[in-house]
């Protein structure tokens, strides 16, 4: 190796190191990122520009299971299965976490850094993965009973009037707490894993309308985006309109529905 | 132009100067409209509950902007500053209705001159039951005296001067040693920003944020006021309720006078002070607020406000100049004091206490256990390199009834030590203030401000190297004691501290 390209080398190894030191939260960004390629993977290859997911219709036909009686099919993408519905929680609530994340790294001791960044993430994603797997449970038993156009509907109302509720606000302060960490010792893990426990809950309270939302119209990767942007306008952005949001959801969602049922009726 | 004057020179001139007696009369009048909803826009009650209220939001008015006050933030100076623009709009208007001058100005009240002992007093006209104008025999109500006012040790409605050992509650050379407005490095985000850079005027948030830190002014002397004035249970000491005392107003003109009075320290050409500015990133500048309702509403983005001389504010302050106020520290002795090293700080915890700190009407003491910090950045410069920066953190202080106005932190104070009786000794060895103004409502967690708590940053590096010095420094052992002032009764009170916690960089 020549001494410029060792000199380079270990400049950006450098940068590297350092911004890991400053940004101790790269990681979990990271394992968004790669949950979101897995979906965006698992989006069917012909998927429309408007997000329709043929796929799913596709499946569920070919399957012969989660046909409702109108015979459009339900949510059945990777918001369902296990591996999907861990792969859709971290790609869309982890970044929900990234300044509860910070704060637990930069409140613990250097070398416990990491660890407690893990038992943090513990226990939000074990409140996030049993509430999904309920949401999923619960849709995969009502959609058929009901009919998916009827659950999707009203899935597309709970999530657009839940955007503009007043309690989502309350809801959505709550997540932005930040708590006192036990230094060292299994206190520093429990209360890290605590931490993530009530933030979990905070965060279900605020998001759950959404995700319900994000399964019924499984695997379209638009309305995933759309609604994952929603979310995090709404933890992050200084000035989040609460009717602005709801129409985006509203939007992205009666879209799909429409063209869902329009790509139904010229298959038939 | 208009010209907002110092309250004191006004009531040396007249105790009822004209520019007080036409602020009462406004005040009665918008008293006036108040009704039983505080419906009305211009009202006396609607403009103290845009600051704070506890009635719950079904029952506010329509489309009220209630609630809004922004605090530990970099938002604390600009939100103020249109809040003030809004209430001086409808009281000069209220003048004007009522055939008063159209140039009336909201005064100030500066109470940090230590050449002038008056100034620590409440001024005359806060402090009469009745008028003196009208019938003798039965002078109309002062709307400008509240009896929800400190009256212990000292009654402020009384006349009695605020002590000189509560100098340290007054003084404005902490801000003013501030060179930043918020962060370490104005626009490079600095790894440990959101814990260490308080700044003159609040670390970076969102709208309304967390109760988190405040910045240095809006600590003392912002929150120190808002507690010796209004005492234990006294309006000016809760957020919900200090816009109702009348003397909030000049003292929110005096903490807005003071935000022009740091600019005047910056020098653009000057390296040594050009860091005296506001921020000049986009996300700050252009950040907007709505303040009032109905035809009179204001709504206005940060960058407008910044030029008091220019619409649509068009004011100015009698006076920015400000005692005491510390030469800038030159940058060649900053970066002297930092080892002369890269101005990279990756701060790291090293001790902190185990459980929960009570903050009693008594000291409280605190030990923490330090251990060697271990992160890469301190290990790269050496064995037993000494931390550039030590930092104390006092977070997560949460309650509804605190046990005194305030409290002081010491670090390493020697046994037997009592500052509490006189807080002006150990000062070589006082870190920092804390004072209770809105900490009920930080502590609510379905509030506005999540129920955190607050949260108070130090800068010990100095305290520090004078202990290292006197070698009263156990690189192993911190003691902290929390000892309050101005505390109400014995017994009570039910405020904490999450945790106290030290950190090198």
């Amino acid at each position: 190796m020549s001494v410029t390209v060792r000199v380079v080398h270990n400049s950006i190894r450098d940068k590297l190191r350092r911004f890991g030191w400053r940004y101790p939260e790269w990681w979990v960004v990271m394992a968004a990122v790669v949950a979101w390629m897995f979906m965006a993977g698992m989006s069917h290859p012909h998927a429309s520009d408007t997000g329709i997911t043929p796929s799913g219709m596709s499946q569920a036909h070919t399957s012969h299971t989660h046909v409702s009686h109108t015979g459009i099919i339900p949510g059945r993408g990777y918001g369902q299965g296990t591996l999907g519905t861990v792969a859709m929680v971290i790609a869309m609530m982890l970044p929900l976490t990234l300044t509860n994340v910070r704060h637990i790294a930069l409140s613990s001791l250097w070398r416990r850094r990491h660890r407690a960044i893990a038992a943090f993430l513990v226990g939000y994603l074990a409140v996030w993965i049993v509430v999904q797997s309920a949401i999923v449970g619960t849709w995969g038993l009502l959609s058929p009973l009901i009919g998916w156009e009827t659950a999707a509907g009203v899935a597309i109302l709970a999530a657009a009037l839940w955007e503009v509720a007043p309690i989502k606000r309350q809801r959505l302060r709550r997540c932005h707490r930040t708590v006192p960490l036990a230094p060292r010792g299994w206190r520093a893990d429990a209360d890290c894993a605590h931490y993530g426990v009530t933030t979990g809950f905070s965060c279900v309270t605020m998001c759950w309308a959404l995700m319900v939302a994000a399964v019924a119209f499984s695997p379209s990767f638009l309305v995933m985006t759309v609604l994952f942007g929603v979310q995090m306008s709404g933890r992050y952005k200084q000035r989040h309109s609460p009717v602005l949001a709801a129409l985006a959801v509203l939007g992205v969602c009666l879209l799909s529905f429409a063209a869902l049922i329009a790509q139904h009726s010229y298959g038939r | 132009m208009f010209e907002r004057r110092d309250i004191w020179d006004l009531s040396e001139e007249d105790p009822w100067h004209p520019i007080i007696e036409w602020y009462a009369r406004a005040v009665t009048a918008m008293q006036g409209r108040d009704g039983t909803d505080f419906s009305d826009p211009t009202s006396w009650r609607y403009l103290a509950a845009i600051h704070g209220i506890s009635i719950p939001r079904r029952s506010w008015p329509r489309g009220a902007t209630w609630r809004e006050c922004q605090h530990n933030s970099w938002f604390f100076l600009p939100w103020h500053r249109i809040y003030l623009h809004y209430f001086e709009s409808v009281v000069r208007r209220t003048i004007i209705a009522l055939g008063g001058p159209g140039d009336w100005a909201l005064p100030y009240w500066d109470y940090s001159d230590p050449q002038r002992p008056d100034v620590r007093k409440l001024p005359p006209a806060f402090r009469e039951p009745r008028m003196p104008s009208g019938d003798p025999l039965d002078p109309p109500v002062n709307p400008l005296f509240v009896s929800e006012r400190r009256t212990t040790p000292f009654n402020i409605n009384q006349g009695d001067e605020i002590p000189p050992q509560f100098a340290f509650a007054l003084e404005t050379a902490t801000a003013f040693g501030q060179r930043r407005f918020s962060t370490l490095v104005d626009l490079d985000p600095d790894p440990g920003e959101e814990f260490f850079a308080r700044g003159f005027g609040g670390p970076r948030t969102g709208w309304n944020w967390a109760g988190g830190m405040p910045g240095v002014l809006e600590v003392v002397p912002h929150n120190s006021v808002h507690g010796i004035v209004g005492g234990i249970g006294g309006w000016m000491s809760d957020q919900n309720t200090a816009a109702r005392d009348p003397i909030f107003w000049l003292h929110h003109a005096n903490i807005d006078r003071l935000w022009e009075a740091w600019l005047a320290l910056g020098v653009p050409d000057d390296p040594d002070k050009r860091d005296f500015r506001n921020p000049s990133t986009a996300r700050w500048r252009n950040m907007w607020f709505k303040v009032g309702g109905g035809a009179s509403t204001v709504t206005l983005k940060v960058r407008e406000v910044l030029d008091t001389t220019q619409p649509p504010l068009n004011y100015r302050y009698s006076n920015i100049s400000v005692p005491s106020v510390p030469a800038p520290a030159p940058v060649a002795v900053l970066a002297a004091s930092a080892d002369q090293g890269p101005q990279e700080f990756f701060p790291e915890k090293v001790g902190a206490s185990e459980d929960r700190v009570p903050l009693e009407a008594t000291a409280t003491e605190v030990e923490i256990a330090i251990g060697a910090p271990s992160g890469p950045a301190f290990r790269e410069r050496g064995e037993g390199a000494q931390p550039r920066r030590v930092y104390l953190k006092v977070e997560n202080v949460r309650g509804k009834e605190p046990a005194a106005s305030g409290y002081l932190v010491y670090v390493n104070l020697p046994p037997g030590a009592e500052p509490a009786t006189d807080p002006t000794t150990y000062e070589d060895r006082r870190v920092g203030q804390i004072w209770m103004f809105g900490v009920r409502e930080a502590s609510e967690p379905d509030g506005e401000h999540s129920g955190s708590g607050l949260t108070f940053s130090y800068d010990i590096t100095g305290v520090v190297r004078h202990l290292q010095e006197a070698g009263e420094w156990d690189p192993e052992r911190l003691q902290v004691a929390l000892v309050p002032v101005l505390p109400g009764a014995a017994q009570g009170g039910d405020v904490s501290v999450g945790q106290v916690s030290l950190f090198y960089a």
